[in-house]
């Protein structure tokens, strides 16, 4: 059964991210005096907030997807190898994008995909774990992550305000695990924190209710959010982050500071446990028509279609925007990354990745209806 | 089986018409929440032929019926020198005078066990649902089973309140009648007989029984599951953090080796 | 090895169930052959049909004794084992005048407040006097047992309400079969007591007793002879046992490895013995054990069972032929329509009314009924039927000691060690000691069949 709070979600965070990457790769551009050595992104883009909450997600869907194959009687060894096979389809996804979308000196840039494929692998063992371990290890995540970021001094593999390493052993491992654009440390705290959600709010056992309802998600992120603002106030005590534009001091997306992951934590565990009281189907109904809000069947239909192809919108987007970027690059200048960041007014590639995103969905509808290959079914086909 | 000592505040019901002016009604002492009205006739010796049928209307006034064991109610007793009418809530005797305490004593015994009994029956049948939905713990817990344990803990505690209850009630059920016997021992005896609470006894029991056994290995299955999780827990926080330093070493290692 | 031959003398319930036994018990089944004089098997067990309908009543053996409330009664179990009906019979009351007195309280109301103390005094002297336990296990109980003379009628006389004493004489008359002064005070509490439910409780067989005899005669694989009267029992040259049974105008003659003499008193006393010695030890055994009790049934057809919704009970006492015992035949039946009473008339009012013509006797027996059932039983009588059983059961007088049982079911040891004598005298008159004394002839016949396998025949 699909949730509708998630489909919204996961729809809001792939929009945010077209719209963000849009933005940032054709109309970024850098003042260093004034913001810091930070891209300077105009007041309305919502970055910083789309990675998160898609990490997120994945792990709620995880938990969902584990209590159906284990109501279908799949087996708990079947459940692991798809469960390993899929994380492995996304690593190789993730360096197949770094070296086909971006460049091939990318291919180490651990960006999302590697990022979900590892939290896949990660799944298969701590699905397994009892309750409080899990959230030691996403506490061990989170406290490490400025430690490990100062003993691997993250500063010097960012000077040009993206990631940069060198082709060694360790800068690879290194990237993977601290300094990339999405470590291990802490950025696996994301998924893992949505399994545990998923599993509390949505895979009840049975006819059991589900141990954490809507409202005790948003009282925990309540929690989240005093202590994000209670990090925040203690940011001028920490040296290796600086506030930009409108956001709280100490909010870093990179490295992802203290108050960055408790606060877009406590905003995902909110928007989640507000949407799911509001249009999701009460426990155990199976009547749409029980839930609180009533959002037209159009309305439903175009999230349930974004939400289930966000990674072929991902994968997508991503083409859509960077390879005429570099062909033109190279045709102009000789150099595909000639015009990155610079290409056009910020308001230009927003419209841009407003009509990429409107363009997704006939396009996703045609798709279905001639059950055409894309990147989940294709995931799927290889995988289960 | 407990029984207020007051009489209940029920108003007891009028005297039917067709019955000797000396006839009377009283309620018996009764469990809180139930009340039975007891009609005395006292036997005159010219009372008219259809007595019996009075008293018998007046009991029917009242619909209790136990349709799970199929026994039709009200119970017409013809004992020696006795008639006697009985359904849960009321009942009415045609005696003489000196047998009226006899039949009140063993009337109020007799309608409080059986109420009793019936109340354990009703708690039974409505924990067989629950009963289909919990067997799955009787064979294993997991962690997705772990907030149910407070409910099983309320049904295991439901169901052996209600087997303490039924041994107390067996207790009277099974004692013997008193030799040489009694009047109020062969009413105890007769209407027990009659409403099949040997039997009613015996079944309850094996069906408590086989609550019990189950509660009792979900009680087992819960608590071997949560040593095993205290354990379990212990040991992968040790993985844990061991993997963490490991990691930590390893990350220093390499930061090392870049500079 | 050729199986042990065995004859069995009799075909009544104790040659029928040492069969049963020893053909279950024996490593090897013996080869086992019944004789029974008449033409039926069953003896003192007989259910009849009326001639006007096919009713059953119960001619002789009334009820079975059921002690599994304190032990194991192996024939209840016998009887559930062969898959029969059990109808639980009860009854607690005494019809004094034209009252049913059933309770305490009557008793009181009836006869008074002393003689309903004198009878609850009387009740828990007798089981003070005789444990359930002691009843059941027939365990020596010295103080009760007495010195020879000492009769049932002496613990009457102790109680001080004549009317009491009346009521418990009346009460159990039919039970002794004979009178106070004629039976021991074991055997006359006994049959008080036996009516309080902590010693046993009475049942019966659902359409006829006699379908125990019927069922465990049908699993039999003895040879069964009916009409084969025996005539004479004694042991020849080599220790063999010879049997010689009526057969025309002659005699014939059958070799056994052991007899077994499962005849009541009376037709053993007409059986003749070969040998002095022989001789000698049966009249000694015949002797100590004939006390004879008697019974006379009278059984009438009804056209509906008329009493019912005022009598309810299987059974209860009338105070006429001086106390007898009024059965409802037809609550034995759950599925009879018709009614029928079976009047049990026990010990010397037995004999005096056994000389009468069936129809003074069975006016007498609805003389005794009380006003509200006499006039009805006119009314809705169809057929009527006495039957006489004289000197069928044993009183157990007072003062008299059982022998130790091997010399009970073993006359003479000496000559004759597999002669075994089986019957109901042996223990208290009832199936259940016929039941008892076959089981422990089967057990010896069995360990003997052990200790020497193959028959000498």
């Amino acid at each position: 059964m699909r949730h509708l709070s998630i489909d919204i979600l996961r729809t809001a965070a792939i929009f945010m991210m077209v719209l963000v990457h849009f933005v940032e790769n054709l109309s970024a551009t850098y003042d260093t005096q004034d913001s810091g050595g930070h891209p300077l992104t105009p007041w309305w883009l919502p970055s910083g907030l789309a990675a998160p909450l898609f990490t997120l997600l994945t792990g709620v869907s995880y938990a969902i997807w584990l209590g159906v194959q284990q109501r279908r009687g799949v087996s708990e060894d079947e459940v692991n190898r798809r469960t390993v096979r899929r994380g492995l389809f996304l690593i190789g996804l993730g360096f197949a994008f770094n070296i086909f979308v971006w460049l091939p000196e990318d291919t180490f840039n651990w960006d999302v995909l590697t990022l979900i494929g590892t939290a896949m692998l990660a799944f298969s063992f701590v699905r397994h774990l009892p309750m409080p371990v899990p959230l030691l290890i996403v506490a061990l995540l989170a406290a490490f992550a400025p430690l490990l970021r100062a003993t691997t001094d993250y500063p010097a593999y960012w000077q040009n305000y993206h990631f940069d390493y060198d082709f060694t052993l360790s800068d690879v491992l290194l990237g993977y695990l601290v300094v990339g654009y999405f470590p291990v440390f802490p950025w696996l705290l994301y998924p893992i924190v949505g399994l545990l959600v998923g599993r509390g709010v949505f895979a009840g056992v049975g006819s059991q209710p589900p141990a954490l309802t809507s409202r005790g998600l948003m009282a925990a992120s309540g929690v989240l959010a005093l202590a994000a603002v209670a990090s925040s106030l203690l940011a001028p005590l920490q040296t290796e982050t600086a506030s930009v534009d409108w956001r709280p001091p100490g909010w870093t997306m990179f490295p992802a500071s203290t108050t960055y992951i408790l606060g877009t934590v406590a905003a995902g565990m909110l928007l989640l446990g507000l949407l799911h009281h509001l249009v999701d189907v009460p426990d155990g109904s199976d009547d749409r028509r029980a839930a609180r809000l009533q959002l037209p069947a159009s309305v439903t239909a175009f999230f349930n279609r974004t939400s289930r192809h966000s990674l072929s919108i991902y994968l997508l987007h991503h083409v859509a925007h960077l390879w005429p970027l570099w062909i033109y690059g190279v045709a102009s200048q000789g150099e595909p990354t000639a015009h990155w960041q610079a290409f056009m007014p910020a308001w230009a590639s927003a419209g841009l990745g407003v009509v990429f995103f409107a363009a997704c969905v006939p396009l996703f509808a045609w798709l279905d209806r001639h059950d055409l290959p894309t990147a989940e079914s294709v995931m799927r086909w290889v995988c289960d | 089986m407990t029984a207020d000592s007051s009489p209940d505040s029920t108003p007891a019901p009028g005297i039917p018409a067709g019955v000797p002016a000396t006839s009377r009604v009283e309620m018996l002492p009764t469990a809180a929440g139930s009340s039975h009205a007891l009609l005395l006739v006292p036997r005159t010796g010219d009372e008219s032929p259809d007595a019996a049928e009075v008293l018998h209307r007046w009991v029917a006034e009242t619909p209790v019926s136990r349709p799970r064991h199929r026994i039709e109610l009200p119970i017409l007793l013809r004992l020696y020198n006795v008639d006697l009418v009985w359904s849960p809530s009321r009942s009415a005797a045609f005696a003489s005078e000196e047998r009226c305490a006899s039949i009140r004593e063993a009337l109020t015994d007799f309608t409080n066990l059986e109420a009793e009994l019936t109340a354990i029956e009703d708690g039974i049948t409505a924990a067989w649902p629950a009963y289909e939905a919990d067997l799955p713990y009787a064979y294993g817990f997991s962690d997705a089973s772990f907030s149910v344990r407070d409910t099983l803990l309320a049904r295991y505690g439901t169901v052996k309140s209600l087997q303490g209850r039924l041994a107390r009630l067996t207790k009277q059920i099974t004692q013997p009648a008193p030799q040489p016997p009694t009047l109020a021992g062969q009413i105890g005896e007769r209407l027990r007989e009659r409403l099949r609470v040997e039997e009613r006894d015996e079944a309850a029991d094996g069906e408590l029984e086989v609550l019990s056994d189950h509660y009792d290995a979900c009680g087992q299955r819960a608590s071997d599951f949560m040593i095993a999780r205290r354990e379990n827990m212990l040991s992968w926080t040790i993985i844990v953090l061991l993997a963490t330093e490991t990691l930590l070493f390893a990350i220093d290692l390499l930061s090392n080796a870049g500079t | 090895m050729p199986p042990w031959q065995i004859g069995i003398i009799g075909g009544g319930p104790g040659g029928l169930l040492t069969a049963r036994m020893l053909e279950h018990q024996a490593a090897v089944p013996p080869s086992i052959t019944i004789f029974e004089a008449s033409d039926r098997l069953g003896g003192k067990v007989l259910t009849q049909r009326f001639e006007t309908l096919p009713v059953a009543y119960e001619v002789g053996a009334a009820e079975f004794y059921d002690y599994a409330e304190i032990d194991e009664d192996p024939l209840k179990q016998l009887v559930e084992d062969l898959g029969l009906p059990i109808q639980v019979l009860g009854g607690s009351s005494l019809i004094h005048g034209d009252r049913l007195v059933g309770n305490l309280d009557d008793v009181r109301e009836t006869l008074g407040s002393e003689a309903a103390a004198a009878l609850v005094d009387f009740h828990h002297l007798g089981r003070d006097r005789l444990s359930p336990r002691e009843f059941y296990d027939a365990l020596p109980v010295p103080q009760l047992d007495g010195p020879v003379g000492s009769s049932f009628e002496t613990l009457l006389a102790a109680i001080p309400s004549p009317a009491t004493r009346r009521h418990i004489e009346r009460f159990i008359h039919s039970d002794l079969a004979t009178e106070p002064t004629h039976t021991s005070r074991r055997y006359g509490l006994e049959n008080y007591l036996m009516n309080d439910p902590a010693y046993m409780q009475l049942y019966c067989i659902a359409g006829g007793n006699e379908q125990l005899i019927a069922a465990i005669a049908s699993r039999l694989a003895a040879r069964i002879r009916l009409q084969t009267p025996v005539l004479s029992v004694g042991s020849v040259a080599d220790g063999r046992l010879a049997i010689d049974v009526a057969a025309g105008s002659g005699r014939q003659q059958h070799l056994f490895d052991a007899v077994v003499l499962a005849l009541p008193i009376e037709p053993l006393r007409q059986l003749q013995f070969g040998g002095e010695r022989l001789q000698a030890a049966m009249q000694q055994h015949i002797a100590h054990h004939d006390h004879p009790a008697h019974y006379l049934r009278v059984s009438i057809l009804f056209d509906k069972a008329f009493w019912r919704g005022h009598w309810d009970d299987a059974y209860c006492m009338l105070e006429g032929f001086d106390g007898c015992c009024l059965y409802d035949e037809s609550a034995r039946d759950p599925a009879e329509e018709h009614g029928v009473l079976g009047w049990l008339i026990g010990g010397e009012s037995a004999i005096a009314w056994s000389q009468r013509s069936d129809e003074a006797v069975i006016q007498t027996a609805l003389d005794a009924l009380p006003a509200w059932l006499r006039e009805p039983a006119q009314r809705h009588r169809l057929e009527a039927r006495v039957h006489r059983w004289i000197g069928a059961v044993s009183a157990l007088p007072g003062g008299w000691q059982p022998l130790p049982l091997d010399r009970r079911h073993q006359p003479e040891p000496t000559d004759h060690a597999t002669l075994f004598t089986v019957g109901d005298y042996l223990f208290d008159s009832t199936l259940n000691g016929v039941h008892d004394s076959a089981e422990y002839v089967a057990d010896w016949l069995a360990s003997l069949m052990l200790e020497r396998p193959g028959s000498t025949v």
